[in-house]
């Protein structure tokens, strides 16, 4: 079965490559590099230190605005879902902040809080928490009412409610927030390092300059699969912590 | 709290407290945004109008605008790309997004690419988009189809795998037909998701909308934003984030409201 | 459209840019050898024409005594470093003439204190096979992309155009940020002229037909570009005053040998060049880019000698016209020459 999957998985990548090694034998390296000239551009930029330094600058700055979103978000969106003065109260600003794009905030940001280490936090907590907030209340008003009468029915205290059902019944969507909001962290945070020209961010910028688009988009496949890796990670943990959500949906 | 029990089994008796807690909720909304635009005018003060506006600037720039023209000729202009871009990926993600999720096959294969596509941030794309579309409508159109549909086709695809498959199999031992099953069985329980789908798309496509202006050609408001923020205007750039802001959260309510209203209906039905 | 500051609201940004430094304070400071750390705002993307700017901050002001190698600033985007300096986030930027100019307009309190470099180093190219000449691009139509709408190239092509008595209304200009996608939407056809720098110009070269049709500093006697400015404010204190001597100092010792020695420049450029492409270029490259730099469009002067209210004031009247600016402004005042003839003096 998970060699099927596999199998599959392979397939639909192999496609994509393939057409993209079309597309950039068409149209030259200048335009659009192919795969094989990307794989061959890729060792020089992964032996540079630099690189490293940048990757490792980018992820740990990205960690802690990331933590600090779902350190707020996660509860806050708990609490809008379960009592609606909190809903009503905060939900018009979330809705309208979580529209608002990393790009149209960096310039503003840069102003108001320099180019260091707390414009990084800023602009992934101010992408980030918004999803972790609205992923939250739209899951925790969801639970199933049939858990929480049975506890009731049972004499659970509300503090024992929330403790041993509520928090479990969340468990999974906790998880799902994480990944979320770690896609659009990571998003943020390479899109402000693009705009104040340092770390990861800066080095894609300077490969943009050069002729061909080998390095940067070198660049930009190290960074999906980073991404990739570490949502995969959080899906791993998800699936082992919570299984009883796994099987109901038939996942393996 | 769980309020849908209580107010499902006794309407007629909970008609004047729900007049009540109608008129309750409006006043907290209300209460919402007043301090909502305190706490922006407590930070703006902190700062210069040219670093950070507080809102009686911001809307009088807006005001400003406005009887000027300029603002709702650079909305429209915006808002074309917006929902034509919107209108294609839903009629991309939905079908699609179901179809990964009833076939596994499919989901293998795609699954992979789609969350490849999904890490990386919009600025990297917007090269490739130049080169294929060029720098101009049709350009701005394929970003925004191509961020909402890979939001969307996320949401929809698992919610498509997580209905509950004994559903489908209680279905199908009364006699249903994979087509009936689909219409009777899967699209109500699908609606849930569907339209959390819907209200990412509309999140996601209002951002690609400035997204777009700001990477491609800056026109409309983009180029608003750019020349203001050029001229030290910030008034004029927290106007716009705060029309498009407020044009999200209409969107988002509407959609909502929308959801409602189906499931009602097809409650009924 | 916009209202004058005033002074109330000058006094608020410097508070505001106050908090933001204080805030920078939070920022763990680099272990340093003893010695002023000055902050320089740059632009991020350094071409071969910024390189003797930035080996003249990394590598000779380190060497002054008093001072540590600089916190340079990378700036993406060129109109957000007089920002940056109007915020106090940065005591002394690399900003360009439109902006500093504009937001003097606008009521900073600003001086330019120095050339980053004499002129511009860029050219519009456009591809032979498709666009023949500026007046063909004017009468037919067509798309130039440029890094922002009123900034220097855009405004330069505008003075070209009234120059020859060409009409602009056909020409449709595009706001396209990084120099590398410019580049590539002229090779893709999407634009018919692009403004770039004149080794990215050799570089292209070679992937196709590609021609020159605006040469800047065959049209102007100095086209200025970018200029190094500092706010009043900061350059009221004694401290500071030496310090923009001693940067002036470091620049005017990097022109002065980028000038007369070839193997020097090309080690810097190997060293603080942007671009992968530029870094490991050849001399079939870059000797011609440093010929034309130095000899043609006097890019690294000895002692500045171009940067005077009355060379300054021949190209307000160009960016007056595309309504960049207004034209109210006392370059006397703005432009300030003590620092540079002091600098001048002490290296002799």
């Amino acid at each position: 079965m998970r060699s099927r999957s596999l199998g599959a998985n392979a397939c639909g990548i192999i496609l994509v490559l393939a057409a993209w090694q079309v597309a950039g034998m068409r149209l030259g390296d200048a335009l659009l590099a192919t795969p094989l000239q990307v794989a061959q551009a890729l060792p020089s930029t992964l032996a540079d230190a630099v690189f490293w330094r940048a990757l490792w600058g980018a992820l740990w700055q990205m960690l802690v605005g990331y933590v600090l979103a779902l350190a707020v978000g996660i509860p806050l969106g708990i609490a809008m879902g379960r009592s609606t003065a909190v809903r009503i109260l905060v939900k018009p600003w979330a809705c309208m902040f979580v529209v608002v794009s990393a790009a149209a905030l960096v310039p503003l940001f840069i102003i108001l809080m320099g180019r260091g280490l707390l414009l990084g936090i800023s602009i992934v907590f101010a992408a980030t928490v918004w999803y972790a907030v609205l992923t939250m209340m739209e899951a925790a008003r969801s639970v199933s009412p049939n858990l929480l009468n049975a506890a009731r029915s049972f004499g659970a205290t509300r503090v024992q409610c929330f403790r041993w059902v509520l928090l479990p019944a969340l468990h999974p969507y906790v998880l799902v927030a994480a990944r979320i909001g770690l896609t659009h962290a990571l998003r943020a945070m390479i899109t402000a390092q693009m705009f104040v020209g340092t770390g990861f961010g800066g080095l894609i910028n300077d490969a943009g300059l050069d002729l061909s688009t080998a390095g940067l988009f070198g660049l930009i496949v190290v960074l999906m699969l980073v991404s990739v890796t570490a949502t995969g990670l959080l899906r791993y943990v998800a699936n082992y912590t919570a299984p009883w959500y796994a099987s109901r949906i038939g996942h393996r | 709290m769980a309020d849908s029990p209580a107010r499902s089994s006794r309407p007629a008796r909970a008609a004047p407290a729900g007049a009540a807690r109608g008129r309750s909720l409006f006043f907290l909304y209300a209460l919402s945004i007043v301090l909502g635009l305190l706490a922006w005018q407590w930070i703006a003060q902190h700062y210069s109008g040219f670093v950070l506006a507080g809102p009686p600037a911001v809307l009088a720039r807006l005001a400003d605008m406005t009887a000027s023209g300029e603002l709702p000729r650079a909305f429209a202009g915006a808002a074309r790309h917006m929902m034509l871009g919107f209108a294609i990926s839903i009629a991309v993600a939905i079908p699609l997004g179901l179809a990964m999720g009833r076939l596994k096959v499919l989901h293998d294969m795609l699954d992979p690419v789609v969350n490849l596509v999904y890490a990386v941030p919009a600025v990297a794309w917007a090269p490739l988009i130049m080169i294929w579309f060029g720098l101009f409508f049709e350009a701005r159109v394929a970003l925004v189809v191509l961020m909402c549909t890979i939001d969307m086709l996320i949401v929809v695809s698992e919610g498509s795998r997580s209905i509950d498959r004994r559903l489908l199999a209680v279905g199908r031992s009364f006699g249903a037909g994979p087509w009936r099953n689909a219409r009777l069985v899967l699209l109500p329980a699908s609606v849930p998701f569907l339209f959390a789908a819907l209200r990412i798309g509309a999140v996601r496509a209002v951002n690609a909308m400035i997204t777009a202006e700001l990477f491609l050609a800056a026109v409309n408001l983009g180029a608003i934003m750019k020349q203001a923020s050029v001229r030290f205007d910030s008034a004029a750039v927290l106007g716009v984030l705060f029309l498009l802001s407020l044009f999200g959260l209409l969107l988002q309510e509407m959609l909502l409201l929308a959801e409602k209203r189906i499931c009602r209906w097809m409650q009924r039905v | 459209m916009h209202k004058h500051m005033n002074r109330r609201e000058v006094l608020g940004l410097g508070i505001g840019g106050a908090a933001v430094m204080a805030l920078g304070g939070l920022l763990p400071t680099r272990a340093h050898a003893a010695g002023r750390v000055l902050t320089i705002n740059t632009l991020a993307a350094t071409a071969a024409v910024n390189v003797p700017l930035q080996a003249g901050l990394r590598a000779t002001l380190p060497t002054l005594a008093g001072y540590a190698a600089p916190e340079i600033q990378p700036t993406a985007k060129i109109p957000q470093i007089v920002q940056q300096v109007i915020a106090g986030a940065s005591d002394l930027g690399d900003g360009d003439v439109a902006s500093t100019l504009a937001a003097c307009e606008a009521g900073a309190d600003l001086r330019i204190i120095g050339l980053s470099y004499n002129n511009t180093s860029q050219v519009v190219v456009a591809n032979a096979d498709r666009l023949d000449s500026l007046a063909t691009l004017a009468s037919k139509g067509g798309t130039v992309a440029v890094s922002g709408i009123g900034d220097f190239m855009y405004v330069m092509l505008q003075g070209v155009l009234e120059k020859h008595k060409l009409p602009a209304d056909r020409i449709h200009f595009v706001e396209m940020g990084s120099s590398g996608d410019r580049t590539r939407a002229l090779m893709a056809g999407r634009v018919d002229a692009v403004p770039m720098h004149v080794e990215q110009f050799e570089q292209i070269k070679s992937r196709g037909n590609y021609h020159v049709i605006v040469h800047p500093w065959q049209e102007y006697d100095d086209w200025f570009s970018a200029v190094i400015m500092a706010r009043t404010s900061w350059l009221q204190q004694d401290e500071n005053k030496a310090a923009a001597v001693a940067v002036l100092k470091s620049v005017l010792t990097a022109f002065r040998r980028a000038d007369d020695d070839y193997a020097w420049y090309k080690a810097q450029v190997a060293q603080y060049a942007s671009s992968k492409d530029l870094r490991t270029a050849g001399d079939d490259l870059l000797k011609p880019v440093w010929e034309t730099l130095t000899r043609r469009i006097h890019a690294f002067p000895r002692g500045m000698e171009q940067m005077t209210p009355d060379e300054f004031a021949k190209v307000i009247p160009v960016y007056q016209k595309t309504g960049a600016l207004k034209g109210t402004l006392d370059l006397a005042k703005i432009i300030d020459r003590s620092y540079l003839e002091q600098a001048i003096k002490e290296l002799g």
